[in-house]
C-alpha cells in the first residue's frame, strides 16, 4: 500500500466515522482534478456532462465508502463509479434524444495550446464514437486491463479488445486527417 | 511529442496525456452541498452546532409555552395583511448565549403588541430526509443543512407588506445571536 493509499484511507475513515467535511474536502482535492479530466475525456470534452458525472460519482462514492474494500486504489474505484455515472447519463440523453454538442477542443485542453500534437490527440479521442472512446480512455489513458474493463462495462474482455482495436484505428485515421489538413 | 501510426507509440502518447485538469470551482461546493443534504458530511463543528440547535429549539418551546395563548395564534389583532414566514437558520457561528429565551419572548410580545398576529413552532431535531434520486430515509439527520445553515425554527407573522415583514424580522434577536432569517411570503389560498 502506498503512502497515497494510506492518506486516502485515513481521510475516508474520517468521512465515514465523523462525517468530517474537512476530510472530505481534502480527499476531494486529491482526486477531483484526475476524476474531472477522466470525465471530460469520457464525455468527449463536454464540460457540463463531465461536471455531472464528477458530481454524481463523488456522491455515490461517499454513499458506498463503507462497502469499499480497498482492493484497488481510491482513484481507480472512483473512475469505475464515474464510468457507470457516465453511461447512465449517456443512456438518459439518448432516451430523451438530447443532441450532443460539438466538441470544442479548447475546452478539452485550454492549457495545452503550446503542444499541438496533444491537442490533436485529445480532439481525436473526443471525436471517437462513445463506445470506442470509453474503452480507449479506460485502457490506453487510464491503464485498466481488458478484464477490468469487461467487468466495468458488462462486456466480454474479447469485446473490449475488439473495441480497442477499432478505436485505435479510428484514432489513427482521424490524426492522419488532421495532419493532411494542416500540411 | 509526435503521434505516429504505430500502436505502441500511439498507446504511449495516450498514456502520456495529462491526467489532471483544473476543476470548476463551483463543483466542489456543489458536491459538498449534496453531501450535506444527504447527511453524509457535516459542517466543521457540527456537534457543537447540534447542541446549539437543541438550545434554540428549547428556547422556542419555552417561548410558546410562556405565551400560553393558544398553540398557533399568540395574540389576535385587527391588523390586516399578508402572512409571512420567518425561517430561523443557524450555523456554527450561532451564539446561544444567555437570555435567549427572554430575548425571543420579548420580541414576540413586542410584535404582538404592535398589532401583528404572530405564531411559532419549534422544530423537532429528528427528521426524515428523502433524496430526489434514491429514496433515502435518515432517522437522525440532526445536521440537515442548507446553504443558510440548519433550520432551527420558524415564526409566522402578519404584516401589511414585505417591507414591514422584513422590518419585523430585522428586529428579531436571532440575528444578534448570529443566526440568519429567511423571510418568505405565504401565498394566499
Amino acid at each position: 500500500m502506498t503512502d497515497a493509499d494510506v492518506a486516502d484511507r485515513e481521510l475516508a475513515a474520517r468521512v465515514m466515522g465523523e462525517r468530517d467535511e474537512a476530510a472530505f474536502r481534502a480527499l476531494y482535492r486529491r482526486h477531483a482534478p484526475g476524476l474531472y479530466r477522466f470525465a471530460l475525456r469520457l464525455s468527449g470534452g463536454l464540460a457540463m456532462e463531465a461536471e455531472e458525472v464528477s458530481h454524481d460519482a463523488w456522491i455515490r462514492a461517499v454513499r458506498a465508502l463503507p462497502g469499499f474494500e480497498w482492493r484497488s486504489g481510491f482513484a481507480t474505484w472512483l473512475r469505475a463509479i464515474a464510468v457507470n455515472c457516465w453511461r447512465e447519463l449517456a443512456r438518459a440523453a439518448a432516451k430523451q434524444g438530447t443532441a450532443l454538442e460539438l466538441v470544442n477542443p479548447a475546452v478539452l485542453d485550454s492549457n495545452l495550446g503550446a503542444i499541438p500534437a496533444r491537442v490533436d490527440l485529445e480532439r481525436a479521442v473526443a471525436e471517437l464514437p462513445p463506445g470506442y472512446r470509453e474503452v480507449l480512455v479506460l485502457h490506453d489513458v487510464e491503464g485498466f486491463s481488458h478484464d477490468e474493463i469487461a467487468g466495468l462495462l458488462g462486456i466480454e474482455s474479447g469485446t473490449s479488445r475488439s473495441q480497442l482495436f477499432h478505436a485505435r484505428r479510428a484514432l489513427r485515421r482521424a490524426l492522419a486527417g488532421y495532419r493532411e489538413a494542416t500540411s | 511529442m509526435s503521434v505516429t501510426h504505430d500502436d505502441d507509440e500511439l498507446a504511449a502518447a495516450l498514456r502520456g496525456l495529462p491526467r489532471e485538469v483544473e476543476t470548476p470551482l463551483r463543483l466542489e461546493d456543489r458536491v459538498i452541498r449534496s453531501l450535506r443534504v444527504e447527511g453524509l458530511v457535516g459542517r466543521p463543528g457540527w456537534r457543537r452546532w447540534a447542541r446549539s440547535t437543541i438550545g434554540l429549539a428549547a428556547g422556542i418551546m419555552l417561548f410558546l409555552a410562556g405565551m400560553a395563548v393558544g398553540r398557533r395564534t399568540m395574540i389576535a389583532s385587527a391588523t390586516e395583511g399578508r402572512y409571512f414566514v420567518l425561517l430561523l437558520y443557524e450555523d456554527e457561528t450561532f451564539r446561544e448565549g444567555e437570555g435567549l429565551v427572554a430575548d425571543y419572548t420579548a420580541w414576540a410580545r413586542g410584535v404582538a403588541e404592535a398589532g401583528h398576529r404572530v405564531s411559532g413552532e419549534k422544530l423537532a431535531l429528528k427528521a426524515r430526509l428523502l433524496g430526489a434520486r434514491d429514496t433515502v430515509v435518515y432517522v437522525e439527520p440532526r445536521d440537515v443543512t442548507t446553504t443558510e445553515g440548519v433550520l432551527a425554527g420558524y415564526f409566522v407573522v402578519q404584516a401589511k407588506s414585505y417591507e414591514e415583514a422584513i422590518a419585523i424580522a430585522r428586529a428579531h434577536p436571532h440575528l444578534r445571536h448570529g443566526g440568519r432569517i429567511v423571510v418568505r411570503g405565504i401565498e394566499p389560498t
